[in-house]
């Protein structure tokens, strides 16, 4: 069992586990210090430079750090916040910014960083760059194409319909394995796909659709191109609904 | 040669290398380090060991090859002892004349000796020449002096004496209080108290410890560290000792730039021959310190130069960085703790240990001791390397060592500190060189590139370079780096093609600001630097390529236009000829040659052609009637960008 | 391709090495040795060898910039852009040298004869600016004719080859 130390964040004290991770600790205690790079569950890297924070008024990303018992930590000033703005305009500069027409609209993390810092709306030369040259050409939106799969997905699959081959959905599963090996968070994606597919709810809140992190490498592997991550996003707000939001980690302390 | 088992046996190989080496012996040395080699040292080499054989001189005369004698500019040069003449420019064709004259009757060729720009002073003795009387060589006078390829010459001048020293009488905690009383820093850049770093390194308990020596030496236009593994690897192999002892470790790496073939070779002959004595491997002299040395080559990173990156390439991966802490000294090389010093570091080593921390405190200023080696180049009449006590001026190096601004031109700046420093206005020429003046005028010291700039150089095309160099050596890690300076580069070059905005200079700032804090290691944190200082000192140059679509030192190709000067012209023809877009149009004798600007791509060959200099380059560039913009040139790494955010 | 030869390369250096990363960079620059280049044979059997994912020796090939994955020209013509050679004219010099071999820097001529490279810093600061034509270093101080050494150096080849 770690020992338990005070640290200070904006001048609030906060209690946590020494050598704990910074960010999360923040995250957890309502300090929302934003970022993109970093995620509970694979180590950190420290690349995004989003997280900066300043530990006794020195300037360090705070998902690289551990916690020391009297730390004092400011997550937000004026500098770090102008810091996060450039920060963040430097990475819109060169992100295709189709939010209309993106299929991770809704559930995208540089979407709502971008909307948190006053980026998206503001930032007309962009958007009337990208306007400009879809002007007359709309078939060559991008993500339309994805768009339309959404909508042609809508309709829900089931065993009793029969489906033409490969057609990217779980009934053509040959049972072959390769997203379990796959898969780098040791989820059973073919096994959520299921119980999602036949309500099992109780299945379900144990194979932890909500740790998936998208990475696809499931449907990479698929020989039958079945659109697994699709289908586990769908089963992650039913999960949430059956058991709160406990995720493995913290069910396993 | 036998192996040394023992303290005594050491000291008896000392003095019988240097009975057989007598300082009066006469010798003729030829610096040949790459640059020397480049200029043709071997071709003098050969000319005189057959001048000397011709002679029957060969036996009475030493004849030797040695690393870089510093003074590149006049190269191939020779050092005759013992009276001690420097031959300079030399070519094959001289060298019978000299044998004769100065090695048989001892009298000086004066046409063959450095005189100064007017001629009206010839310097016939080494000691005289004003590029070396400023100097203060500490490590450099061994360059002059031994041979890098024997052992045995270091030998006779001390070499390995203070590791004897150390290993036998000084305990390793006052091995580092001497470091550290010295007042040593770090030479490659961080400026970083040696004999600090050792102690962290030092108080770590491990069950393995590495030392490291960074050669990566990234710097474009510096060349010290090279120069010192060419010239005298053994010096960095008696330091790396000594620092083993001292901080407990029982391996270590030369981490050497690929792009060094000589300094390679070089090390590993001089990695053998210690090893061979005995100075390297298990029970070293009879003790229970044992210390293996390996070479390691870097390929082609400048990024690498960063110890973390440095590191991780060691170990055979991806040369990218990571955070500190934690530090090398607490977890390096697989995890365990490492020291890593610069090789000009590592080269103070033995001195400090052999002469004491109080004879190299008494040179330097107050936070910078010592002396430092620097790579004076660019518009600079006597181009070479230097070694220099710290706190010289800017204007002492540039004039008296330096021998001042050639082809009557102005100096405009001296750039210090490679891409991550900056650019020291003329008018800051009398800060002293060290490493807080430099830091707070907006530069840092650096490994000690130092180049000289003058009118005709654009400080805004000096920014867009050093970006573009960073631009492609960024290690693509971290988002301010890697997308940040390919934005500040995409500024700063729409900014020399004329198509800049008061904005763009408000963005730049901003922006560097942003990179400069976030980054995550050296590389990202000071690419900013050269924009900053930029900035900073010649914003008239910035405001001009904006707001007058000028280039003042008529470099930047879409702000400059090539006029011929009518009154001038002979009507040769030769420009139209040498023309390659046949911008020119004009006919044999009729003086109505005219560039047509709008044609013209810039590359300069009609104003080399001309013979009567009538074609010069004018800032500005003129546009035609019909408003056609000026045409890009396209060498590959200076293209424009085109209108991208230039909508307004 | 010999694959006998990759193989000598990589037991020279695994024989003697004991840590349980296999030194690619070694390898890799003992390949590139023989052959001035990285072929893919060579790098997909050095993966097999070494047991290493092939896409990490592209990820170490792509990373350093000594590695070429693309043959080079019988002569390489590598351009000193440091800074010092910067300020007396390199890049003037890039273009003439682009103009006159027809391709860019980085390339190969159609024939093979000739590869132009663009290097940073040689050392070689007094000579500047500097251009090494395979292992021979010329200083272009005073407007050297870049053009010329080109030529001769084809005549020379010529000249061996009748």
């Amino acid at each position: 069992m770690a020992k338990e130390v005070t640290i200070t964040i904006d001048g609030r004290e906060v209690r946590a586990e020494e050598g704990a991770n910074l960010l999360q600790t923040a995250r957890d205690a309502g300090v929302d210090i934003p970022g993109l790079c970093y995620h509970p569950k694979l180590s950190p890297t420290g690349a995004c430079r989003l997280c900066m924070v300043k530990i006794n008024g020195r300037a360090m990303p705070s998902c690289m750090t551990e916690i020391k018992d009297g730390m004092e930590v400011t997550a937000f000033d004026e500098e770090l916040e102008s810091w996060r703005v450039t920060g963040l305009d430097i990475i819109l500069n060169e992100h295709e910014c189709a939010c209309t027409g993106c299929h991770m609209a809704g559930g995208c993390s540089l979407q709502d960083l971008a909307c948190r810092y006053g980026l998206i709306g503001l930032n007309r030369q962009r958007f009337r760059r990208f306007y400009k040259e879809i002007e007359g050409k709309l078939s060559r939106l991008p993500g339309l194409d994805r768009l339309l799969n959404r909508i042609a997905e809508r309709k829900t699959p089931t065993m009793d319909e029969p489906t033409p081959a490969y057609s990217g959905r779980h009934a053509d599963c040959v049972r072959c394995g390769y997203c379990i090996e796959a898969c780098p968070m040791d989820l059973y994606p073919i096994m959520i796909v299921d119980a999602y597919l036949q309500n099992d709810r109780a299945l379900l809140k144990k194979l932890y659709p909500e740790d998936c992190i998208r990475c696809d490498m499931c449907a990479y592997c698929c020989p039958g191109e079945i659109k697994l991550p699709w289908y586990i996003q769908q089963a992650v707000p039913v999960k949430r609904s059956v058991s709160g939001s406990a995720s493995r980690q913290t069910a396993s302390k | 040669m036998e192996r040394l088992t023992s303290l005594e046996k050491f000291h008896e190989l000392q003095s019988t290398v240097r009975a057989e080496r007598p300082e009066d012996r006469p010798q003729v040395i030829i610096s040949a380090g790459t640059c020397g080699q480049a200029r043709g040292a071997n071709g003098v080499y050969d000319a005189f060991r057959d001048a000397l054989a011709e002679r029957n001189l060969s036996e009475k005369v030493e004849l030797k090859r040695t690393g870089c004698h510093g003074y590149c500019e006049v190269e191939p040069n020779a050092l005759v002892l013992p009276q001690g003449v420097f031959y300079a420019h030399l070519e094959p064709k001289n060298i019978a004349e000299i044998v004769d004259e100065t090695i048989v009757n001892g009298r000086v060729v004066e046409k063959y000796v450095v005189a100064n720009a007017d001629g009206s002073e010839h310097f016939a003795l080494a000691q005289e020449l004003p590029f070396y009387r400023r100097q203060q060589r500490n490590l450099l006078t061994l360059n002059t002096l031994i041979e890098p390829t024997k052992i045995e010459d270091y030998l006779a001048l001390d070499g390995y004496a203070a590791f004897a020293k150390a290993l036998s009488s000084m305990s390793r905690p006052e091995v580092i209080e001497e470091m550290k009383r010295s007042g040593l820093r770090g030479r490659g850049g961080g400026g970083f108290p040696t004999g600090m770093k050792w102690e962290f390194c030092y108080k770590e308990q491990a069950d393995l410890k590495y030392v490291v020596c960074n050669a990566d030496e990234g710097d474009p236009g510096a060349y010290m560290d090279r120069s010192l593994l060419e010239g005298n690897p053994h010096v960095v192999i008696e330091g790396m000792l000594i620092g083993a002892y001292a901080v407990g470790a029982q391996h270590g790496y030369i981490y050497v730039r690929d792009e060094y073939p000589i300094a390679v070779r070089h090390l590993q002959i001089a990695i053998e021959q210690a090893r061979e004595l005995g100075l390297l491997g298990e029970s070293i002299l009879g003790t229970d310190f044992s210390f293996e040395l390996q070479m390691s080559r870097g390929a082609g990173a400048f990024v690498c130069g960063e110890e973390t990156a440095l590191l991780h390439s060691i170990e055979s991966k991806r040369g990218m960085p990571r955070q500190r802490p934690p530090f090398p000294a607490q977890s390096g090389l697989w995890g365990k703790p490492t020291n890593i010093n610069n090789v000009e570091t590592w080269a103070n080593v033995p001195l400090i240990v052999n002469k004491g921390a109080d004879w190299f405190a008494a040179q330097g200023t107050e936070q910078s001791k010592g002396s430092k080696i620097f790579a004076l180049v660019g518009k600079i009449r006597n181009t070479g390397l230097v070694e220099v006590p710290m706190g010289i001026t800017l204007r002492e190096l540039v004039y008296d060592v330096g021998g001042g601004i050639p082809n009557d031109k102005q100096i405009k700046a001296v750039q210090t500190g490679g891409p991550s420093g900056g650019c020291i206005p003329a008018h800051l020429l009398d800060l002293p060189v060290d490493f807080d003046a430099l830091r707070e005028a907006g530069s840092i010291m650096g490994s000690g590139g130092m180049v000289v700039m003058d009118e005709a150089t654009c400080m805004v095309d000096v920014a867009k370079y050093f970006l573009e160099f960073l631009e492609g050596e960024s290690c693509g890690k971290c988002t301010p780096c890697r997308m940040g300076t390919p934005l500040m580069l995409e500024i700063v070059e729409r900014i020399c093609d004329g198509h800049g905005t008061p904005e763009d200079l408000d963005t730049l700032e901003s922006l560097a600001k942003t990179i400069k804090n976030c980054s995550l290691c050296g590389l990202g944190q000071t690419s900013p630097n050269p924009v900053l200082s930029t900035l900073r000192y010649f914003r008239d140059e910035y405001e001009a390529h904006v707001y007058d679509k000028v280039c003042p030192a008529c470099l930047c190709q879409n702000l400059i236009r090539y006029e011929i000067d009518q009154d001038t012209c002979i009507s040769c023809d030769r420009c139209r000829k040498a023309c390659p877009v046949e911008a020119i149009t004009g006919e044999l004798k009729q003086h109505n040659y005219y560039i047509h600007n709008h044609l013209c791509i810039r590359c300069g060959a009609c104003e080399e052609q001309c013979p009567v200099s009538a074609i010069s380059r004018l800032p500005g560039y003129d546009p035609p009637a019909d408003g056609a913009e000026a045409k890009k040139q396209s060498p590959s790494h200076s293209t424009a960008v085109g209108s991208a955010g230039g909508e307004q | 391709m010999d694959l006998k030869r990759i193989d000598e390369i990589i037991n020279q250096h695994t024989d003697t090495h004991d840590g349980a990363y296999p030194p690619v960079i070694p390898i890799l620059q003992d390949i590139q040795s023989e052959y001035r280049w990285l072929p893919e044979p060579a790098l997909v059997h050095t993966a097999k060898r070494l047991r290493v994912p092939l896409v990490d020796l592209y990820g170490i090939a792509t990373f350093y910039q000594s590695f070429r994955l693309t043959p080079p020209g019988e002569h390489q013509i590598n351009l000193c852009m440091g800074t010092a050679c910067h300020v007396e004219g390199a890049p003037l010099i890039l273009g003439k040298l682009e103009r006159k071999l027809g391709i860019k820097a980085g390339e190969v001529t159609e024939d093979g004869k000739f590869g132009l490279d663009e290097v940073r810093c040689v050392g070689c600061c007094a000579l500047a600016p500097v251009m090494v034509v395979d292992e021979d270093y010329h200083s272009l101080k005073g407007k050297k004719d870049v053009g010329k050494i080109i030529d001769e150096k084809r005549k020379s080849d010529e000249k061996v080859s009748n």
